[in-house]
């Protein structure tokens, strides 16, 4: 249970245990003690004892302690604390009961954090899942996404890079948007989008139907989450430290590539023999460098935390210091970051209270080029990057590099620098005033300011600017935003009607400014713009958005057994155009608690039991690229921004001025049902909408541009969601809970445009399709159907439709090993979406000793491996190496071989390397995410040290994956970019395995 | 207690009250960098950025673009389909389509160049439909809106001659996808090849017509010259040999500013186009738009590039018929330590690069493609000549190239020593001329196909390392397809190519 609750609850059952008890002090026995928790051993201040089959009680002080006098020196005496488990106590003469009570695993009176307010588990009537930090924190990573990895029925996370400090894709319920954007909000102690670093993670909410997210109106679309930092533990000052070392290795899959010998046997295979005797002497036998393992290294990964909490009846503070150092495996890679976090809050007396948050960050890290980063798959095992002198070679046309490159990747690592540096400031200040006891108004604001570098310096020595005296490019950028978030809150009781609502205003404004420069003829060792010779380019920008929003929610709960909710929220934005700037959004929800009606008293091994409804509207409109201003016809300086020294203006946005929110219909019913105290299952079924879909319409490209934002079409997203949580043990000494989730999600594209001709639309990236159909799925793989390889001669062979000349009807399929008739017969081939995915874990503890074990999984979804393009191609490229055939793969030699691989040849074997079904691979995989094992010291043996708590723990990330997939990671991105469609994999910073030890200290 | 009550009431529903009277203005925001097109075309200065932003969209390639620029697919579409080059290594670039002829309707550098010549096109005709010329019009404006008219001339020409037969095959052939208005709905049939040529000549005059200045470097920019130059060859596509004489005419023999680089300049001012004076039109590039590897000059020349695309072994016997010539200096034979011929290491062949497209400014990967010169002009003019039975004036042509090159004597070609030329016609000699001239700036394979004549694939090179039967003109590959993804799936009217 988390710290933030308890402060919460204790207030609550101050008040309680006031109104109920009265101090009776009839009895000749007194009894003492003192009430802690068992697991952390702090006090529960505010923990109530009663004696048993009286009204005879108190409540435990601040260092939890109490004193009770009883009736009988045999009395029964009753412990209880919420989120804790009770515990009764035969007195049997003592005078001084101590107690630790067991956290209540399956505690129902757990507090969540819901959009702009908070409410019991029991009271949500909509689909939220809530963690604490320790369901999450066993990983070491840098972002909540991470985190979340196989934990939430229904929310998938990829992860798009290995590269230290990046962040995965977050999606929550399929894809309910095509090309808007569809990471979920996130929202940091009340704010959209401040800052966080994991470690002050306090809980996490994940709202996912339409009835916890709809407070969020237009934004809201992908999902919330929720992040609630951490707060003073009351009556405790703490100070806890953390430190975590470990190893780190690259995880290349079941990608292989073939070394020097391996190469030249293949390689002979297609040459004629005279010319390979020429192009492939045997003397490129005595080479071997493997290229892989000489850019990819294990890497060290190292980070510190510092935290001091407090609270008293004034004040609660919670200040931190996080530090993380973050090596690449990739060469010359690296991450670092510094985060100060200090949240306050005062209260001045029993109407205003002031809640402060501070954040500064700080960030910088170091990425490589493309040419480093991919020379382990792409460079041929005969070349080096060294001379007989142990020298970095300069020159690879003088080295008589076999392979297809200008230049020596690592000379250029060495003769360059890329990375940034960026710096945050943060702070929110809110006052919750308390006007009358049934009316608090609320009202907090934030300033978020971000400014960084982006930087690339490349030496005079570097290969591609040898002739212009090197190179500088530095982008520099300002951000800013105010938010300002203000709230009447109305609570009051009617007998057995409670009614809670709030309403107010929200407002954004935001601006990015951006300045760009680059020169070259640089001054070695020089790193700023002033070293340039020459300055080839100068840009400046600045982009503006504003929002306004009005917001209101009422919620009703009669007798704590009925529950309703019903908000609205008005938005206007500044990207749209002047007659399309608001939209509403509304949702409406209700639950019954099932388990309080009398009826159900006869079911006692169900607990809880609460089916829930909800329905409701919400927004999107994020335009990638194109998220300022995306309804504007736009003209803007082309290419390097100069011709001639004169500005060049070309079209990049087609614009259109009836552009609007994208708005999704969701309709989520579910159930959630706890069995015998130790079960919780939870059910969810959804059917999500989205209509006037922000969509990048593909158009002629003779129309000067490609596509062009509109909103077009429908989508519709089926799914369930099944979420288990068990404790099986819940005692002191030893605990056994297991977690399982699991979510399908369908869809299916209802209309694509208001032209109904329009039947569907081909999405084409680096050549490789997919189509949206009407009444068909959207996203399906759209490829020349590939039939394998010929056996009589070994030449690919692909399906060509005959279509008859007059009618235009289908009469045949055949096999062709014409790959320009093929290519204009594409077809549906596949989905890039899985079938179903979740996962699974458990956790045991054993007085101080705890494993945690949290697996992922993916089934049924195909990945388009555009790397094979490239790496296994029959030929066409000889001078890039080629990957190892994995299990089941053939390549054709002989007439009669039925091979999966098509006989190789130099130069290809007719363009069997262009996108077709060929390069589908299925994409299934279960992931052994993280193992963790800690242990606490028990306290007889850091007592004399001064310590409250001493851990040892050791966690291993991504040990073990399981697929069929030949390339480096089946966890491939799920959105459309520019270059890639969903599923479809190119070169990826691999994912790392982790091995890390840690030390937690509390004093 | 009461009053603070009061107080405290208050104060959230003032801050309220601001809040929602401030709230509309807000929302009324527009772009800082980015204009309209009406915001543009609403001074001559902005017009002019508008034809600028034509030649940034020919030079510079799409933000996702890998180096895709219009100009450098375009020449390397059209050289590398010809006999002049051969290609050392396979590559899955697919400029290595373009060698061995088995093209893809989706080949990735052919949707780039279809993407970038159209948003060209959209400039144009946003900027000749959305201006009203009159006698107020500036020159200024008259200029800028006579190089709308001759980009797009240019473009819809290099288009036609890429996807499309030339008009000698035909002029019910399929033409191109002739965008000339603004809003004409989203999907448009192709035109003939008789269409498209007719709109490229109006265009091209239309242009000549109202470019009469610009301030300065003006061979940087469209100009008269560059259009009735563009014009002379126009009318060899379409056959039409007196409008070619006619044309060319005007620029020629002291009729223009225009004159032929010295031998003694050649080499120099074609390398560094901007100083020539015969470019008639060049895509200036300077260092900020230096494209390093993914220049023309990189494939051609291993100084600071891939070098990976040498002259064929026909085009070898021929420029070396002449030592004197001027024009071998273009072509760079590699020589190793012992002075031997260097082999491009796992190949069979011979480094020999190709500087055409290299050392402007002394910048190994740097130069600025030249559209349009008077050398071609005057063998427009030849092979008009030689079209229209005018031999000796033809070969006069011819002639001025080759002693300008160097060639003096009996290297001259006259009608008498034809044979031992080797040549079977005056043709013969002007499209040998012209293959020499203009060796590696795409107009080869136009030569060919023009006249009608297979491409001899004899010599070595990578798709066909011994050699191969000839490509006979009508072969289907001689175009290439439109691009499947990027106009055909979205647009049902075009209809592809065979």
């Amino acid at each position: 249970m988390r710290i933030f609750t308890k402060s919460l609850v204790v207030s609550l059952c101050l008040i309680l245990v006031n109104l109920s008890f009265t101090m009776n002090v009839h009895g000749q026995v007194t009894v003492t003690g003192t009430v802690t928790s068992a697991l952390e051993a702090t006090p529960l201040p505010g923990a109530t004892v009663v004696e048993k089959g009286t009204a005879n009680g108190t409540i435990a002080g601040t260092d939890g302690g109490y004193s009770l006098s009883v009736s009988d020196e045999n009395a029964i005496l009753v412990f209880s604390f919420l989120g804790f488990l009770t515990e009764e106590q035969e007195l049997n003469g003592r005078s001084s009961v101590d107690i630790q009570l067991v956290e209540d695993l399956m505690s129902l009176e757990q507090v969540v954090v819901t959009a702009y307010s908070q409410q019991s588990k029991t009271e949500i009537s909509s689909a939220v899942v809530s963690l604490n930090a320790s369901d999450v924190n066993q990983v070491t990573v840098n972002s909540v996404g991470d985190m979340l990895i196989g934990k939430v029925a229904g929310v998938s996370v990829q992860t798009a890079s290995g590269q230290p400090g990046d962040s995965p894709d977050i999606r929550i319920r399929g894809v309910g948007s095509i090309f808007s954007a569809q990471e979920p909000l996130i929202v940091v102690d009340g704010v959209i989008g401040a800052p966080y670093t994991p470690n002050d993670i306090e809980s996490i909410s994940v709202l996912k139907d339409a009835g916890a997210t709809g407070l969020y109106g237009s934004e809201a679309a992908a999902g919330v989450i929720l992040i609630q930092t951490k707060k003073g533990t009351s009556g405790k000052s703490e100070i806890r430290a953390q430190i975590k070392h470990g190893i780190k290795d690259p995880e290349f899959g079941n990608l292989e590539m073939m070394n020097s010998e391996e190469l030249y046997k293949y390689q002979k295979t297609f040459y004629s023999p005279i010319v390979f005797q020429k192009v492939r002497p045997a003397s490129l036998l005595e080479t071997d460098y493997n290229w892989i393992d000489n850019t990819y290294k294990q890497s060290n990964i190292t980070t510190a935390y510092v935290s001091a909490t407090g609270s008293n009846e004034k004040l609660n503070y919670m200040l931190s210091v996080d530090y993380m150092d973050d090596e690449g495996t990739l060469i010359g890679t690296d991450y670092e970051r510094l985060g100060l976090r200090s949240n306050i809050d005062y209260k001045f007396n029993d109407r205003l209270k002031i809640n402060t948050n501070v954040v500064f960050n700080y960030d910088q890290g170091h990425s490589a080029n493309w040419d480093v980063s991919e020379a382990g798959y792409r460079l041929v095992p005969w070349d080096e990057p060294y001379d007989e002198n142990g020298e970095l070679i300069g020159d690879v046309f003088d080295a008589g590099w076999i392979s297809n490159v200008t230049s020596n990747p690592m000379h250029n690592k060495e003769n360059s620098q890329l990375g940034y540096h960026a710096f945050d400031a943060f702070a929110n200040v809110g006052v919750e005033l308390k006007i009358f006891d049934w009316l608090n108004f609320d009202s907090w604001t934030s300033l978020n300011g971000g400014y960084g570098k982006n930087f690339e310096v490349y030496s005079p020595e570097y290969y591609d600017y040898l002739a212009v005296g090197g190179s500088i490019y530095n982008y520099d950028y300002f951000e800013r935003s105010i938010r300002n978030t203000s709230l009447f809150k109305f609570k009051k009781n009617y007998g057995k009607h409670t009614v809670n609502a709030l309403a107010g205003v929200e407002y954004l404004g935001e601006v990015a400014e951006i300045v760009a420069g680059s020169g070259s003829d640089i001054l070695e060792g020089k790193e700023v713009l002033s070293a340039a010779g020459t300055i080839t380019s100068l840009a400046g920008d600045t982009y503006e958005h504003n929002k306004t929003s009005i917001l209101s929610q009422l919620t009703y709960n009669y007798a704590g057994k009925y529950f309703a909710t019903g908000s609205f929220r008005r938005d206007g934005d500044s990207k749209f155009s002047p007659n399309h700037k608001h939209g509403n959004f509304y949702a409406v929800s209700a639950s019954w608690l099932l388990n309080k009606e009398d009826f159900m008293k006869q079911f006692s091994s169900i607990h809880y039991l609460k089916p829930r409804i909800s329905y409701g509207t919400t927004g999107n409109a994020t335009f990638a690229d194109d998220d300022f201003y995306p309804y504007f016809p736009s003209y803007a300086k082309f290419g390097t921004g100069s011709y001639n020294n004169e500005a060049p203006y070309a079209p990049v946005n087609a614009g259109n001025i009836n552009l609007t929110w994208e708005t999704n219909y969701q309709l989520n019913l579910g159930i959630d049902i706890g069995f015998f105290k130790m079960i919780e299952l939870n059910f969810d079924f959804y059917d999500s909408k989205s209509k006037d879909l922000l969509f990048q319409n593909p158009i002629p490209g003779s129309q000067g541009f490609t596509s062009q934002w509109a909103n077009v079409g429908e989508i519709r997203n089926k799914g369930y969601e099944i979420g288990l949580d068990a404790i099986i043990v819940n005692t002191s000494d030893f605990n056994w809970g297991i977690n399982f989730n699991l979510a399908g999600n369908k869809n299916e594209l209802i209309a694509l445009s208001d032209k109904e001709s329009v039947e569907d639309i081909v999405l084409t990236r680096n050549e490789v399709s997919q189509i949206l159909v009407v009444e068909g799925g959207a996203f399906d793989w759209y490829l020349p159907k590939w039939l394998g390889v010929n056996p009589d001669n070994g030449d690919p062979l692909w399906e060509d439709i005959i279509y008859d000349e007059n009618t235009g009807e289908e009469i045949d399929r055949v096999a062709t090993s014409s790959y320009a008739d093929a290519s204009q017969d594409k077809q549906v081939t596949g989905s890039p979406f899985p079938d179903f995915s979740g996962g699974f874990g458990t956790l045991l503890s054993y007085k101080g000793l705890s494993l945690n074990v949290a697996l992922a999984y993916s089934y049924g979804n195909e990945i388009y491996n555009y790397n094979r393009q490239e790496l296994d191609n029959d030929g066409a490229n000889p001078a890039v190496n080629a990957m190892k055939l994995v299990d089941g793969w053939s390549r054709w030699e002989n007439p009669g071989d039925n091979a999966t691989h098509p006989r190789p040849r130099q130069g290809g074997n007719l363009n069997a390397y262009q996108p077709s079904s060929r390069y589908l691979e299925d994409g299934s995989f279960l992931r052994l995410r993280n193992v963790a094992i800690a242990y606490d010291l028990p306290s007889k043996y850091i007592e004399f040290i001064k310590l409250n708590s001493l851990r040892i723990s050791v966690s291993m990330d991504n040990l073990k994956t399981w697929t069929k997939y030949s390339g480096t990671d089946p966890d491939v991105p799920l959105y459309t970019t520019s270059d890639v469609l969903p599923g479809q994999q190119v070169y990826k910073y691999p994912i790392n395995k982790q091995f890390i030890v840690g030390l937690e200290i509390s004093f | 207690m009461k009053s603070i009550k009061n107080m405290y009431f208050f104060i959230p529903f003032i801050l309220l009250a601001l809040f929602i009277s401030s709230c509309e203005e807000q929302l009324d925001l527009q772009p800082n960098g980015d204009s309209t097109a009406d915001q543009l075309l609403s001074t001559d200065n902005g017009t002019k950025t508008m034809a600028n932003g034509c030649l940034a969209l020919m030079r510079d390639e799409l933000s996702d673009g890998y180096g895709d620029a219009y100009v450098r697919v375009l020449l390397q579409t059209t050289e590398f389909a010809a006999d002049n080059v051969l290609i050392i290594q396979p590559t899955t670039d697919p400029l290595w389509l373009s060698f061995n002829h088995e093209h893809t309707p989706d080949q990735g550098n052919i949707g780039a160049l279809w993407q970038l010549a159209y948003k060209c096109i959209l400039t144009a005709n946003t900027m000749i439909n959305n201006t009203t010329l009159d006698e107020t019009s500036s020159d200024l404006l008259e200029q800028y809106i006579g190089e709308a008219y001759f980009y797009r001339g240019l473009i819809f020409f290099d288009l036609a001659r890429l996807f499309s037969f030339p008009p000698s095959h035909g002029l019910d052939n399929k033409g191109i996808v002739l965008r000339t208005e603004l809003a004409e709905g989203d999907v448009k049939a192709r035109a003939t090849v008789g269409e498209t040529y007719a709109q490229i000549i109006s265009d091209l005059k239309k242009g000549s017509e109202l470019m009469t200045k610009r301030s300065t470097d003006g061979i940087k920019y469209g100009n008269k010259y560059a259009a009735l130059g563009l014009l002379s060859r126009a009318y060899l596509f379409t056959e039409d040999y007196d409008s070619v004489v006619y044309v060319a005419n005007q620029l020629l023999d002291g009729n223009s500013p225009f004159t032929l680089d010295t031998r003694d300049e050649y080499i120099a001012n074609l390398q560094t186009t901007y100083n020539s004076n015969e470019a008639m039109f060049i895509l200036y590039h300077d260092l900020a738009s230096n494209k390093g590897d993914g220049s023309i000059g990189s494939m051609y020349n291993g100084d600071g590039g891939w070098g990976e695309v040498y002259p064929s072994q026909t085009y070898l016997d021929l420029i070396t018929k002449q030592p004197n010539d001027v024009r071998l200096g273009f072509i760079e034979r590699i020589l190793d330590d012992e002075d031997n011929p260097e082999l491009y290491s796992g190949t069979i062949y011979e480094k020999i690069y190709i500087t055409k497209y290299s050392y402007q400014d002394g910048v190994n990967s740097l130069h600025s493609p030249i559209f349009i010169r008077l050398s071609e002009v005057l063998l427009n003019r030849a092979e008009a000549y030689a079209h229209l039975g005018d031999n000796q004036l033809a070969l006069d042509d011819v002639n001025t190239i080759r002693e300008r090159a160097g060639i003096s004597g009996s290297g001259l070609i006259t009608i008498a020593n034809l044979a031992t030329h080797g040549y079977n016609s005056v043709l013969d000699a002007v499209l040998a001329e012209r293959r020499l001239e203009l060796a590696f700036e795409g107009y080869r394979r136009d030569d060919l196909l023009r006249n009608k004549i297979d491409m001899d694939r004899s010599y070595s090179s990578a798709e066909h390392p011994e050699g191969m039967e000839d490509l006979p003109y009508s072969d289907p590959r001689q175009i290439y397809f439109i691009p499947q993804s990027v106009e055909i799936e979205n647009n049902p009217l075009c209809i592809q190519n065979d």
